[in-house]
């Protein structure tokens, strides 16, 4: 997808997402949400803005750089590499602790404690996954790059709703885990069930944001208009 | 809009009164003359170099097959204008050939061109290793083929012109900056795409056989040269691809590094050319034309012709 | 008797397999720079060629047999790898085909160099074992083809382990595949493509080293090397070594054979003619994978 250089896709955003707890981005189609986590990713440059990690600037750092300071992302589309086997996709995710062997043993032994369907598919391709497994090795490895902060785009993509369920119960697991998420993705339900904090994400612009508990009011009526859009409209 | 054609009857004139100011200088007329038929190349491959944006490497077959039938039908006694005619309806028979090329993408076109041209040129070296005489139809001499090849360059002019005003431009150039889309929006790549190398090939084919008949000779070697390729492929990239000034002021580009090294192809020019073509690629992609207009007149990319 | 068997069987086929093997090596570089880098390197056949040249220099100028030379030939290649990776590759202007025009001035540029440096007068390595022959049954072998032959092989077998068994070499398949996604794996895609390109231009310079033992060249040889790769390179796809080692034998194949019964000044034909059936018939490759990543 190419981005017109002359629309201004995304406005004034000004997210912050708190350590160790699931932020989620919510808001209906064509708001901006995955340009804006390409652009935390790297993949697209703003024209203005900062992304800091733990006071470090990531803005102006190429995607492989920011994966060095903490930062991962599962893209939207399909990402595994097709020709390589499960083990090699996890082993190429570990690529920031290759020399450190025991530490990347532990690493894939965690991963796969977290995700027990990639293991009786370790030697298999990974093209021969279906789509919700090969959804789940994007995120076993992302997870390989021991990230500080773990971005999701539309995890729920392309998937049935059964594997979209199974998809939400592994982040979930990740949350109990500690990990730092931001999440975007049109399945709202889903979505907000597994958030700590939630923004709001409208035409290219941040309508809101806190902590789930304190917006739930306010926010279902927003919800619940999209909703109504999503099942009469055009779904994502 | 006046300017234009004021300029273009200029160019015009100018180009037609060669012959009379070079006085009976053969080398200048000869010089002339191949410097036309370079241009009516890099106006050929222009159209399916630049505006359908495909990278055809074999071009040089279109001009070969031209300047061979054209020695083939007048061996077999027909007038020599019926030979460069021929020689263009075979340039065209070689582009419908050339169809089912067309489906592949770009660096595989380009592989394809670049070997089917290599191959043809084997193949007829095989039969014919040292080429055909072509039988001269008593009267005609250098200058009447040099306005030949003039008609030639002004008809492919005007033709570049018309397609730069029509829709055949808005079709092409959809292919080029974006195939799937083009498809998606109804324009049929392959039509077009054959569309575009059947005239290309019959400019260039025509080309061919003029220059065969002043030749008087066709030795398969030189006419099926990568060089028929390469210098209208310089022309056009140096002065701008999908335009009509393109071609025409890389042309008098390259007539003026030609004259710099006198004249001679050598292996030197060989490097100069080589270190252009990588200069421009890094520095002005768009070709000569657009990047001046564009960047320091300011000109919209649209209007430039 | 012209098609006894130890002829069709025994020599020709020993003839195409040395060949093939040759023709792989001469490939691999081609094919590495295409998969990982996307681009089509049309000056490949000189960097070949630009190999013959080393090797045959070094040999001479230092007395060194030319195996031997053939180690110093690579430290030179990857130095022109670099230095052509860093003023022409990087930074090159992503439309459509800036990379292979810009190859294609270099290939202007580089076999003007050689013929001016070194003029066209064919040369060709000879060392005491270039006109000896081996028996091996009924079929009789130049030991310098199968020299050539097991360092191709030997050459081949190295790079694939180093492509599948080293982290680096899967992270060069993963850029090859998914170059995106490798990114947000943190692998380093542009210093990775820079290595590639070097190691790429080495294998050519290894490859030429090995013609320069064969037979006698030319600066103008290039082309006709390029496009003998681009034939395998169509047989095989990008995919994988094995698949570049079994497109390489079949040109080998096509060409001995097709030599042998159409005639030598036809033997060229015979490639053309397998790289356009192929273009028709299987853009990607016999061998390799469907569906090279469009837009």
């Amino acid at each position: 997808m190419e981005y017109h250089r002359d629309i201004e896709i995304l406005r004034n955003i000004s997210i912050h997402v708190e350590r160790n707890s699931v932020t989620a981005l919510i808001g209906p189609n064509g708001a901006g949400k995955s340009t804006l986590m390409k652009t935390v990713a790297g993949i697209l440059k703003p024209k203005r803005g900062e992304i800091i990690l733990d006071d470090v600037r990531l803005d102006g750092m190429l995607p492989e750089e920011r994966v060095w300071h903490g930062l991962s992302i599962v893209l939207q589309r399909r990402s595994v590499f097709p020709q390589m086997t499960v083990r090699e996709n996890l082993l190429l995710g570990a690529w920031k602790i290759r020399r450190d062997p025991k530490l990347l043993d532990d690493t894939m032994d965690e991963v796969l404690d977290i995700f027990p369907d990639l293991e009786p598919r370790l030697d298999d391709r990974a093209s021969s996954l279906s789509g919700g497994q090969q959804r789940m090795l994007e995120i076993a490895r992302a997870l390989m790059t021991k990230p500080k902060i773990l971005l999701l785009d539309e995890p729920s993509a392309g998937l049935s709703p059964i594997m979209v369920k199974q998809v939400y119960r592994h982040i979930d697991t990740l949350r109990r885990l500690s990990m730092t998420i931001f999440l975007v993705d049109q399945n709202i339900q889903q979505c907000f069930s597994v958030a700590d904090y939630v923004y709001v994400l409208e035409l290219g612009e941040v309508k809101g944001g806190g902590r789930k508990s304190e917006l739930a009011s306010s926010l279902s009526d927003l919800i619940r208009g999209w909703l109504y859009l999503e099942q009469g409209g055009v779904k994502g | 809009m006046k300017t234009r054609i004021i300029i273009a009857a200029v160019l015009t004139i100018v180009l037609l009164a060669i012959p009379s100011l070079a006085a009976g200088n053969n080398f200048i007329i000869t010089l002339a003359f191949l410097f036309t038929i370079y241009t009516t190349l890099a106006l050929a491959w222009n159209i399916v170099g630049g505006f359908t944006g495909q990278l055809n490497l074999g071009h040089a077959a279109f001009f070969g097959v031209g300047a061979y039938i054209l020695a083939l039908s007048t061996g077999a006694g027909f007038h020599p204008y019926l030979g460069v005619a021929a020689g263009g309806a075979a340039a065209v028979g070689l582009a419908l050939l050339m169809s089912p090329l067309m489906r592949l993408r770009g660096d595989y076109f380009a592989i394809g061109t670049l070997s089917l041209a290599e191959a043809i040129k084997v193949a007829i070296l095989n039969i014919h290793a040292y080429g055909i005489r072509v039988t001269p139809y008593g009267g005609s001499g250098r200058v009447e083929n040099y306005y030949l090849a003039s008609g030639l360059l002004i008809a492919a002019a005007i033709v570049t012109y018309l397609i730069l005003r029509s829709k055949l431009k808005l079709a092409l150039v959809s292919i080029r900056e974006n195939e799937i889309l083009a498809n998606a929006s109804g324009v049929n790549p392959l039509k077009y795409k054959m569309i575009a190398l059947a005239l290309s090939g019959v400019f260039t084919g025509l080309a061919g056989g003029i220059y065969g008949y002043n030749l008087l000779y066709v030795p398969a070697e030189h006419v099926y040269s990568i060089e028929w390729t390469i210098i209208p492929l310089f022309m056009v990239l140096i002065g701008g691809r999908g335009t009509l000034t393109g071609p025409l002021i890389g042309s008098i580009i390259y007539l003026g590094i030609y004259y710099l090294l006198q004249f001679t192809i050598t292996e030197i020019s060989l490097l100069a050319f080589g270190l252009v073509v990588v200069l421009i690629v890094k520095f002005m992609p768009q070709g000569l034309i657009e990047t001046l207009f564009i960047k320091t007149l300011g000109v919209r990319r649209s209007s430039i012709l | 008797m012209l098609l006894a068997p130890e002829i069709l069987f025994g020599q020709l086929l020993m003839g195409a397999i040395l060949l093939g093997g040759i023709y792989s090596l001469v490939t691999i570089g081609l094919a590495l720079i295409f998969g990982v880098m996307r681009i089509l390197n049309i000056a490949h056949g000189e960097f070949i060629i630009f190999g013959a040249y080393a090797t045959y220099w070094i040999s001479t100028l230092l007395s060194l047999d030319p195996l031997l030379t053939i180690l110093l030939t690579i430290p030179v290649a990857a130095l022109l790898g670099y230095v052509v990776n860093t003023l022409l590759i990087r930074g090159l202007t992503k439309s459509f085909d800036a990379p292979i025009v810009s190859s294609f001035g270099l290939l202007l540029i580089m076999q003007a160099s050689m013929l001016i440096a070194w003029s066209g007068d064919p040369r060709s390595i000879v060392t005491p074992l270039t006109a000896e022959s081996i028996s091996l049954g009924p079929v009789v072998v130049p030991i310098i083809r199968l020299l050539a032959f097991t360092v191709s092989i030997i050459a081949l077998t190295l790079l694939h382990f180093f492509l599948t068994r080293t982290s680096i070499g899967r992270a060069i398949r993963a850029i090859s595949q998914d170059s995106e996604s490798a990114s947000t794996l943190g692998i380093p895609v542009q210093r990775l493509q820079t290595f590639t390109f070097i190691l790429s231009i080495c294998l050519a310079g290894v490859s030429g080293g090995l013609v320069a033992m064969l037979l006698s060249f030319q600066p103008t040889f290039g082309p006709e090397f390029l496009l003998k790769s681009f034939v395998v390179l169509a047989l095989s796809g990008v995919g994988n070594i094995p698949a570049v080692i079994a497109g390489g034998l079949v040109l080998g194949i096509g060409e001995s054979y097709g030599s042998f019964f159409l005639g030598a000044g036809l033997r060229n034909v015979v490639a053309y003619a397998m790289l356009i059936l192929l273009l028709l018939v299987r853009p990607t490759g016999l061998f390799g994978r469907r569906g090279v990543r469009e837009v």
